[in-house]
């Protein structure tokens, strides 16, 4: 328990001191304590900048590697995350609409911030999120689900890449950018807005995992229990959608981790049970995402790497090693 | 004879369907009462797995009602139903990265609070699952890491955690070597008379069926299912029918299931038992008749693991050399 809380402040302190600028441990905690660093800018820099982004990083990397858990547990395949119920693609299709869209339908370019951004992507993965609701409560086959939302994907990354097709270079950069994931940029007002999303969806997934466990042996034995399983469903689904969808919002789709997470805490601790294997994911979630952003922040550079690519350099590889391992992916579901 | 804890009345099974549903069975009266196994046979495809998920609750009859302690099933909560009542099902188990102990601890499921979190008693049932399967041994392994026979008894065990008064087990014994059929079956009489329990198992081994079961349901795609002491319905003729087979028949004195006699050359065979069966199972593979107006005749003597067989002239020690003496040597 300490020793968690230990990681959390050490790796916090140092996402805080490290970037472009150094900014000494003692400046850092004189700051977040309330006081003033020995540089005025110092404590500007850390206060809106550094803070904001270290939370976002916790929060996102505790919202996306406990809703690839469910998304593990629910559909039964170690391959799934997050994003298998076409929440990404819905996000990227609403921010691709806003950014590339506008021009094609209006013929007037304009520039959006964040906040425009986060609408968007909202827009985008809540109608999807809407979508996947009505058919999971039309249908009683699990596995369905996971291809409607899969192919729900494809559909929207089609209409994203046609949109690409006539839009302007520097539009589609615009885009891009928003796909390699950001975790900086998020205003004190936006991680208000963020926060209490990602924490709804926390603590619906805490209290989701019992059915959780029961789903383990598939939906018959979990009916078979008593598990109600449409509800269950439901739940997992609102509460993936909350975290994935609010995360992507606003900081675009950050892949790998919430497929890698889920897996480094159940061979970490050797078990499937959710009451271990849960909190051991939002927390590992949390540290990995604070050291890629470490990583991304290449130390005396002012140049940060995008998030995203920062994450898949990290995450393919540790999916490639689990691959290999076929024994333990053969033996999780 | 005890109350019934579990009953059907006028079951219609199947699946809804346009423009009309496809009914699997219908006329369906059954009760199941505690202490008894009850086994369930019946052709692959009829409808068993159907019919267990209906008593289940977990499927709803196209007609007809499913009473549980006297009360419409349906009038229960999910977890009010998995309190009386606990399934072991034929698809494979998953969630390999579990352990025997935490399998079995999932059986308390409708028992514990939103969290999971067991109670002492809840730890001492499932002790006492594990115990009651005797598999004790096996309790801090992995499910993926144990054979077929010790998942299924992992399975029963969980199944038993789960407390219920009632069990309904579909072929528990499929993909399971001999002894370890017998050994579940056993178990699952043992539950029955020792914790009262009243089982309900399909299976398809007839004869671990005849042997433990105190009651058989005999399920048909075109006849009434058929219910009673498994030795009535043998004695009835009522398992022979079931099992009737152009080419394969029920043997009414062992209860084996064997080849029709067909056509063939007669042959005569005399000698004690049990060489004289086997001798005359080899020789009818080969297309020979039993007949005892045969002129050609086979004679065996000895006594067990020292036999003769005579032919003719020919005397030889094994079954094989005299098929071959009398496939080659027609008389």
């Amino acid at each position: 328990m300490l020793g968690c809380l230990l990681i959390t402040v050490l790796l916090l302190g140092a996402s805080l001191s490290w970037g472009s600028v150094r900014v000494p441990l003692a400046d850092v905690w004189a700051t977040v304590a309330g006081g003033m660093a020995e540089k005025a800018s110092w404590s500007q820099i850390v206060l809106q900048f550094r803070l904001p982004k270290a939370l976002t990083a916790l929060l996102a990397g505790a919202a996306l590697s406990v809703s690839g858990l469910q998304m593990q547990t629910l559909f039964r395949n170690p391959l799934a995350g997050p994003f298998v119920l076409g929440i990404s693609s819905g996000a990227s299709l609403g921010v691709a609409l806003l950014l590339m869209g506008g021009f094609l339908f209006t013929g007037v370019w304009s520039q959006f911030g964040g906040g425009w951004i986060a609408l968007a992507a909202s827009l985008g993965s809540g109608s999807v999120f809407l979508l996947v609701m009505i058919v999971s409560l039309r249908i009683r086959d699990t596995m369905t689900l996971l291809i409607i939302g899969l192919m729900i994907g494809s559909a929207s990354s089609a209409v994203v890449s046609i949109i690409q097709y006539f839009s302007r270079a520097e539009q589609i950069q615009a885009y891009l950018i928003w796909t390699f994931g950001s975790l900086g940029g998020l205003s004190w007002s936006e991680l208000a807005i963020l926060a209490p999303i990602v924490i709804t969806g926390l603590i619906m997934a805490l209290a989701l995992i019992k059915p959780l466990d029961a789903l383990l042996l598939g939906e018959h034995y979990a009916r078979s229990l008593g598990v109600r399983i449409g509800w269950v469903r439901l739940g997992i689904i609102v509460s993936t959608a909350l975290l994935a969808g609010s995360v992507t919002a606003f900081c675009g789709p950050i892949a790998f981790l919430g497929l890698a997470v889920p897996h480094l805490a159940r061979l970490l601790l050797g078990t499937n049970r959710h009451a271990l294997v849960l909190p051991a994911s939002l927390l590992l979630g949390m540290w990995l995402l604070l050291l890629c952003d470490l990583i991304a922040q290449l130390p005396g550079q002012d140049t940060t790497l995008p998030i995203n690519a920062v994450t898949a350099l990290f995450g393919a590889p540790m999916v490639i090693w689990l691959i290999v391992r076929k024994p333990y992916l053969n033996k999780v579901f | 004879m005890a109350q019934p804890l579990l009953t059907g009345h006028n079951l219609a099974l199947g699946y809804p369907g346009r423009p009309k549903p496809k009914v699997v069975l219908e006329n369906l009266n059954l009760a199941l009462r505690p202490g008894q196994l009850v086994a369930m046979l019946g052709p692959n495809g009829v409808g068993k797995s159907t019919l267990l998920r209906t008593l289940a609750g977990l499927q709803v009859p196209l007609s007809g009602e499913v009473r549980l302690d006297d009360a419409p099933i349906q009038d229960y909560s999910p977890l009010e139903r998995a309190r009386k009542l606990s399934m072991v099902l034929t698809e494979p188990i998953q969630g390999g990265n579990l352990r025997v102990q935490e399998l079995v601890a999932l059986g308390r499921f409708p028992h514990t609070g939103w969290s999971g979190r067991m109670s002492s008693e809840d730890q001492d049932r499932v002790q006492a699952a594990i115990d009651a399967c005797r598999i004790g041994y096996l309790a801090q392994e992995r499910i993926s890491e144990i054979s077929d026979g010790q998942r299924q008894k992992a399975m029963i065990a969980r199944a038993l955690a789960q407390d219920g008064p009632i069990m309904l087990l579909d072929e528990p014994t499929a993909h399971l070597d001999l002894p370890n059929k017998g050994e579940i079956m056993h178990l699952l009489h043992e539950l029955a008379r020792k914790q009262n329990k009243a089982v309900l198992v399909s299976t398809h081994d007839l004869h671990l069926a005849l042997h433990m079961a105190d009651r058989l349901w005999l399920v048909d795609c075109v006849a009434p299912l058929e219910e009673g002491l498994p030795e009535d319905l043998m004695l009835q003729g009522r398992v022979a029918r079931l099992f009737d087979h152009p080419q394969f028949a029920l043997d009414d004195n062992t209860g084996q299931y064997r080849l029709k006699p067909s056509e063939g050359t007669p042959i005569q065979i005399t000698g004690p038992e049990p060489a004289r069966q086997w001798v005359a199972q080899a020789l009818t593979k080969r297309g020979f008749k039993e007949s005892d107006q045969a002129s050609a005749q086979v004679t065996i003597s000895g006594i067990s693991n020292q036999w003769t067989f005579s032919y003719g002239n020919a005397t030889v020690s094994t079954v094989a050399e005299l098929v071959s003496l009398v496939t080659t040597a027609p008389q």
